[in-house]
């Protein structure tokens, strides 16, 4: 399902102008990170994308649903949007209740929605807390609860807030995963990070906002190699790309294996 | 009596006080936002007193109002209901009214005879006659059954289904919530009465004008309004407070 | 100081009355407004003395505002269903069974000034004191430093609690869940938003537990603050006075009725 921004504007009621013209095209299957300095308006645009915002003037639509002509229970057919905390939306007994709580919001036919939350819990590996109640595990869990209640609603578009942030190593890792199967099965995936090294290992595609407007956007390693325009949003490249340029090496490095081939060519 | 007030005032329930009062005005304002024709806006102090105690949730009420009562003075004058309010929450508490299931069929007796004894207040009230001297009569309990045979009947089918439906396993606690309710009411309406003209400036003014117009005084009036929704409100809260407990996770509750 | 309070900062004398002065003045009109006789006497107070205390404080078109957006629902609401609902009286006008009554009307008014008089005095107070200096004082005067610690907490995190209600609001609109629609969807809603504030809230206790006590908070020692409130001898004399009027007025109000 295509994501189509046209000219995007958003004030605030307290007259903070976060987006100032945005236009994005996202395709159906696309692994997209948006990157940037805190208040670049990158949380602003992608409550866009399931109309927790409505814009200001311009547009975003949806496939062809144009957001401001459904309410955010209607989007979240569309738009899965894992929050940032997995405290703000965790209220079950237990896990099973929790990541069977989308589904049923969204009207599943029983089987279908059993299945749906059955392969979300697999993907992240939470099959044997099933019965656990979700405030017993630690944060870390807590926050695969979070993903899998949003997977398990089965949406062609997921948006993840941070998903790294306070996360151990172990974790990264199994986040990492979860989006390399959800691209997979073809779904479009759109992620805040402040993570530039998460974000070069696993996205196509990066997006840096700078004071609500587009200040890059290309294929990640396009984008990673242009240090200098990154650094008007305090980005830095990763340390991999940063490592590979001081090096010598003549294209932009941002993944492991690419790393050690270019180590081993030249 | 003084060591066990004591003994509720640990470091913890004093932690939990201000997040209860914060809870309460959060949630006060939710249903606003929701549009729910209740007022739900003691859920925290119901819980204080659900988890540490009478007292402390008398303290929790009180104070509440009282800190409510900076932005709203309206609040603050009742900061004594409130604090009776998180008193009996405390000590339906000490019965365990909100650590237990009930079974179904006492939801379905508290709801019938809650009902029935709400409409024969209303339907004595209504039916109530004041002569020259000033002298209000009640009509006798037979004449009402006879009269309203139908109501009463009706009346205990609802109580009934509200029991099933809406208390299901909370019952006890959903009945600790009336009665709370109940006492609520009579102990405000006079406050409300003689220092705000018998108004609250919310949806449940209506009731104090329907019980106007059958010929209340404003005292009674305000008294049979809040004997209608503070039941049925407390009611709720306590329901609320009662799976708030139930679903506390095993990290919380083993301490 | 981003906490929950009304305070508009100033400079003015009012301002820097000692907070335990301030709120022994309120009360001190208020008990005269509800005790003294006549009908009119809360309106009396509110614009011959409460209003030039305002301007005095710099918070006047602030104050008479506020007051007036929180007395208005009060204000119809009173003045409706006393004036239509009066049972006996003198008809103001009469359509059909509409027929409000002069006697209700100028019960309502006589309410209303009651009303505004307990409104504005407190406004007053909260616009023009500081929530830390109100802290320090209240443990100056004996207070309790528990009873203080619920009062200074509960202004600094209710921002935070409303603003974490509306996230849960939103993060459970994504997982589909509808908030708006008839009253059943509306109730539905009620229990998925508010369980995660409460829970989560619940889990913050030990933590914060923890950290009062490192603080040594219930170590039984005195207090001292950073913050000193300037007090003068003169103040302290009103306030005696003050406290005076105030139970006077109060026996007053009581005998008078009797």
């Amino acid at each position: 399902m295509k994501i189509i921004i046209n000219n995007l504007h958003f004030t605030y009621p307290t007259g903070l102008e976060a987006l100032k013209g945005i236009s994005l095209t996202i395709n159906p299957g696309e692994q997209v990170a948006i990157v940037g300095q805190n208040g670049a308006g990158k949380t602003t645009l992608v409550r866009h994308f399931n109309g927790l915002l409505k814009p200001t003037s311009g547009a975003i639509s949806i496939g062809e649903w144009e957001t401001t002509k459904y309410s955010t229970a209607k989007l979240a057919s569309r738009v899965g949007y894992v929050f940032q905390n997995p405290d703000e939306q965790l209220f079950s007994r237990d896990v099973l209740a929790e990541v069977s709580f989308g589904p049923r919001n969204l009207g599943y036919e029983k089987s279908k929605a059993d299945e749906l939350v059955k392969r979300a819990m697999a993907l992240t590996e939470l099959n044997d807390k099933a019965e656990t109640n979700p405030y017993d595990l630690s944060p870390t869990w807590r926050k695969m609860v979070a993903l899998a209640s949003i997977i398990a609603m089965d949406t062609p578009i997921i948006i993840f807030d941070e998903p790294t942030t306070g996360q151990d190593a172990v974790n990264v890792a199994r986040i990492a995963n979860v989006i390399a199967e959800l691209k997979r099965e073809g779904r479009t995936v759109v992620t805040i990070t402040h993570d530039i090294d998460f974000c070069a290992e696993n996205f196509e595609r990066i997006i840096a906002l700078a004071k609500g407007q587009v200040l890059l956007d290309g294929l990640a390693r396009d984008v990673l190699g242009q240090g200098e325009i990154l650094a008007q949003t305090y980005v830095e490249p990763p340390q991999l790309t940063r490592l590979g340029k001081r090096l010598g090496l003549k294209e932009t490095i941002t993944k492991q294996d690419q790393f050690l081939n270019a180590i081993a060519r030249d | 009596m003084f060591e066990n007030i004591k003994k509720e005032f640990s470091t913890r329930t004093l932690v939990l006080i201000p997040i209860a009062i914060a809870i309460n005005i959060a949630i006060g304002e939710l249903v606003v936002r929701l549009k729910l024709p209740v007022y739900l806006d003691s859920i925290g102090t119901v819980l204080v007193g659900a988890i540490a105690g009478p007292w402390a949730g008398a303290l929790t009420g009180g104070l509440a109002n009282l800190i409510w009562g900076l932005f709203n003075p309206f609040a603050a004058p009742f900061f004594y209901v409130a604090a009776a309010i998180g008193l009996m929450a405390g000590l339906a508490g000490k019965r365990g009214a909100f650590q237990n299931e009930t079974p179904r069929w006492v939801s379905v007796v508290v709801g019938a005879v809650f009902v029935f004894s709400l409409t024969l207040f209303i339907l004595a009230f209504i039916n109530a006659s004041t002569d020259e001297t000033g002298y209000t009569s009640y009509p006798s309990m037979g004449q009402l059954f006879s009269q309203y045979i139908v109501a009463f009947i009706a009346a205990i089918l609802i109580g009934a289904a509200i029991g099933y439906f809406l208390l299901q396993k909370g019952g006890y606690a959903g009945m600790w919530g009336l009665i709370t309710g109940v006492i609520a009411a009579i102990i405000s309406a006079p406050t409300a009465a003689y220092v705000f003209g018998g108004v609250t400036g919310a949806g449940t003014d209506l009731l104090v004008a329907a019980f106007r117009a059958s010929g209340g005084g404003i005292l009674a009036s305000v008294l049979a309004q809040g004997s209608v929704s503070d039941p049925f409100d407390k009611m709720l809260s306590f329901m609320v407070v009662w799976l708030i407990v139930r679903s506390l996770p095993a990290r919380f509750t083993s301490r | 100081m981003n906490a929950f309070s009304m305070y508009a900062a100033r400079e003015s004398g009012l301002h820097s009355l000692h907070p335990l002065t301030k709120i022994l003045m309120t009360l001190l009109l208020v008990a005269a407004g509800l005790a003294l006789p006549g009908n009119w006497t809360g309106y009396f107070i509110v614009v011959f003395i409460i209003f030039p205390l305002a301007f005095w404080g710099r918070v006047f078109l602030n104050l008479l505002s506020t007051t007036w957006k929180v007395s208005l629902p009060f204000a119809i609401s009173v003045i409706l269903i006393q004036s239509f609902f009066w049972g006996e009286g003198t008809p103001i006008f009469e359509i059909g069974v509409l027929s409000p009554k002069w006697e209700g009307a100028m019960f309502a008014a006589v309410s209303m000034g009651k009303i505004i008089l307990v409104m504005s005095g407190f406004l007053l107070f909260s616009m023009t004191t500081r929530p830390d200096t109100l802290m320090i004082t209240l443990k100056q005067a004996g207070v309790p430093s528990s009873i203080a610690y619920i009062i200074v907490t509960t202004l600094q995190i209710v921002p935070s609690f409303q603003r974490k209600a509306l996230t849960i609001l939103d993060a459970q609109r994504s997982r589909g869940l509808e908030t708006e629609g008839n009253l059943y969807v509306r109730a539905r809603a009620f229990i998925p938003i508010i369980l995660p504030l409460v829970l989560g809230s619940l889990m913050e206790v030990e933590e914060r537990a923890i950290a009062i006590e490192s603080r040594g908070f219930n170590s039984g020692k005195k207090e001292t603050s950073l913050i000193e409130i300037p007090d003068t001898p003169l103040q302290k004399v009103i306030r005696r006075v003050i406290l005076f009027g105030i139970f006077a007025f109060i026996v007053f109000g009581v005998l008078w009725r009797l």
